[in-house]
């Protein structure tokens, strides 16, 4: 089946509300008459309309704190079922002891290894390390860790971007060193961390979290809300403007009045596409302002959002978009 | 207690697709306390097994899949007491587009997918879709009510159109009705 252009979807959809003005029924007639294909898919369409009116709707309530309430307890890990098999098994508790230090032993060994993961296959990766801390890294990244401590440190090593929610454990603190020897400190927060060939941009969602160089005692404190660069021998920290930041692990692009030159850069490195204004255009970009917020869109359907709201045209060839009047 | 981030994200979506969930489930399973725990099962799996997923784009469409399948999983079981099978495994295996046994498992429930198609839809195309053709507001009047202009609306709904379309040919549905039309209406 060819391909439909989005007009005639909406030809469709007016003409079966019963809301076609008679060019459009005329227009539609032409293109029902053109090939029994049409037809056969306007017929389709059409029992997609009568049936989705009788759709099951959501009618019946459901009891959601109940059941929450089952899902959490379900979920935590259960500390009293460990007892009762602790105290059905105490006849054994001499051997489970020896057991325990052997495997104590077997532990600190196999603590020495290092563990690797890569986000190599072009997806957004979750893992929790050995402290629970939560890493999820960005395609293209990877990342190294010890299973234990370090000098009661927990140590941690990337290339590439990744979002970390670090269990707080203030008497072990937790380190982010990037193959540019910045090192990010912290104690229990959350925040993304970028890594480049020489610099480090680190944006903290919560908490705080201190930026430095290895070697070196300088170092800038991070506030929630606020980003610190690393590069080119200098630090610096100002506050985050961009609410992108995480996008893409949350799947929500957000912006606020910001102009149309603003935003494609940023759809830009959230789609990897490469996105170009025509230069007839770029006087009228840099004015036309949004407010609007993407859930999980595509970057088509983003566009289209977009052309909709700000008049624009767009043509995409393969990863490239050109935007024009 | 657990209380990171990732946590906080897995009870928002509990809270958010509960209720919407069990009422897909009972539109299979006829039956409360049965759509309950299938919902219940489907995202206690997600936390234990696939917690990276919780922060996916397509979490939403996920766990709709998800319920359906474990829901057919348990009718099957109900008819038949089928031996060795797993049920409420489906998660263990994600991938975007159904395999050749969901889309045969899924077949025979073409109003269901309908519902699921609809539910997945992006939020506002899905809000335009509702009001004009679930609760018969014509264009305008749904172009009012949303604050949108009515060349959006007729934008949203052939968008929405396309999109049903193209949820359901997945499954292969709705099953082509041309050799019928060739019955009764001579070309």
């Amino acid at each position: 089946m060819e391909p439909f252009d989005t007009y005639l979807y909406e030809l469709i959809a007016k003409n079966l509300s019963g809301q076609c003005t008679e060019a459009e029924t005329a227009a539609l007639q032409q293109w029902l008459e053109a090939d029994p294909g049409n037809r056969a898919e306007y017929e389709i369409l059409a029992k997609l309309w009568r049936d989705s009116h009788a759709a099951p709707m959501p009618q019946r309530q459901y009891n959601t704190a109940a059941a929450w309430e089952k899902n959490s307890q379900a979920i935590q890990p259960s500390t009293s079922r460990v007892k009762t098999l602790y105290a059905r098994y105490a006849a054994a508790a001499a051997i489970l002891v020896l057991l325990t230090a052997g495997a104590w032993w077997l532990e600190t060994r196999s603590s020495l290894k290092k563990h690797e993961l890569a986000a190599n296959d072009g997806k957004i990766k979750s893992l929790e390390l050995p402290d629970k801390s939560m890493v999820t890294l960005r395609q293209g990244a990877t990342i190294r860790y010890i299973n234990g401590y370090h000098h009661n440190q927990r140590i941690v090593e990337l290339e590439g971007e990744a979002f970390f929610e670090i269990a707080s454990d203030p008497g072990h603190p937790f380190l982010v060193k990037t193959p540019n020897q910045s090192i990010v400190e912290v104690l229990g927060t959350s925040f993304t961390v970028q890594t480049g060939k020489d610099s480090t941009a680190v944006t903290v969602a919560s908490g705080s979290v201190k930026l430095g160089v290895e070697g070196d005692t300088t170092a800038v404190i991070l506030n929630s809300g606020q980003r610190g660069v690393w590069g080119n021998g200098l630090l610096s920290a100002k506050s985050n403007h961009n609410l992108n930041f995480i996008a893409w692990k949350t799947g929500i692009l957000q912006f606020n009045d910001q102009t149309l030159l603003e935003i494609l850069p940023q759809l830009a490195d959230f789609y990897a596409k490469d996105i170009r204004v025509d230069e007839k255009y770029r006087e009228t970009a840099s004015q036309q302002k949004a407010t609007i917020t993407f859930r999980n869109q595509s970057c088509d359907d983003v566009l289209h959002e977009l052309q909709l709201l700000l008049g624009f045209h767009y043509q995409q060839t393969g990863d490239s978009i050109v935007i024009s009047q | 207690m657990i209380t990171s981030p990732s946590y906080q994200a897995y009870k928002e979506l509990f809270h958010s697709q509960y209720n919407d969930l069990c009422n897909y489930a009972y539109s299979f399973l006829k039956d409360d306390a049965t759509a309950e725990d299938v919902v219940q099962e489907t995202f206690i799996k997600l936390w234990e097994k696939h917690r990276q997923l919780i922060g996916i784009p397509n979490i939403k469409a996920y766990l709709f899949r998800a319920v359906r399948n474990n829901s057919i999983s348990v009718l099957r079981k109900q008819s038949t007491e089928e031996a060795g099978n797993k049920g409420f495994e489906w998660l263990a295996e994600v991938s975007e587009d159904p395999g050749e046994k969901e889309v045969e498992n899924a077949k025979p429930h073409y109003e269901q997918l309908l519902y699921e198609a609809i539910a997945n839809l992006p939020p506002q195309c899905r809000e335009v879709f509702t009001c004009c053709r679930l609760q018969g507001m014509t264009h305008q009047q749904a172009a009012a009510k949303l604050g949108l202009s009515a060349k959006t609306v007729e934008n949203y709904m052939g968008r929405a159109l396309k999109l049903l379309r193209k949820y359901l040919q997945q499954y292969g549905l709705p099953v082509s009705i041309l050799f019928l039309l060739k019955l009764f209406i001579p070309l």
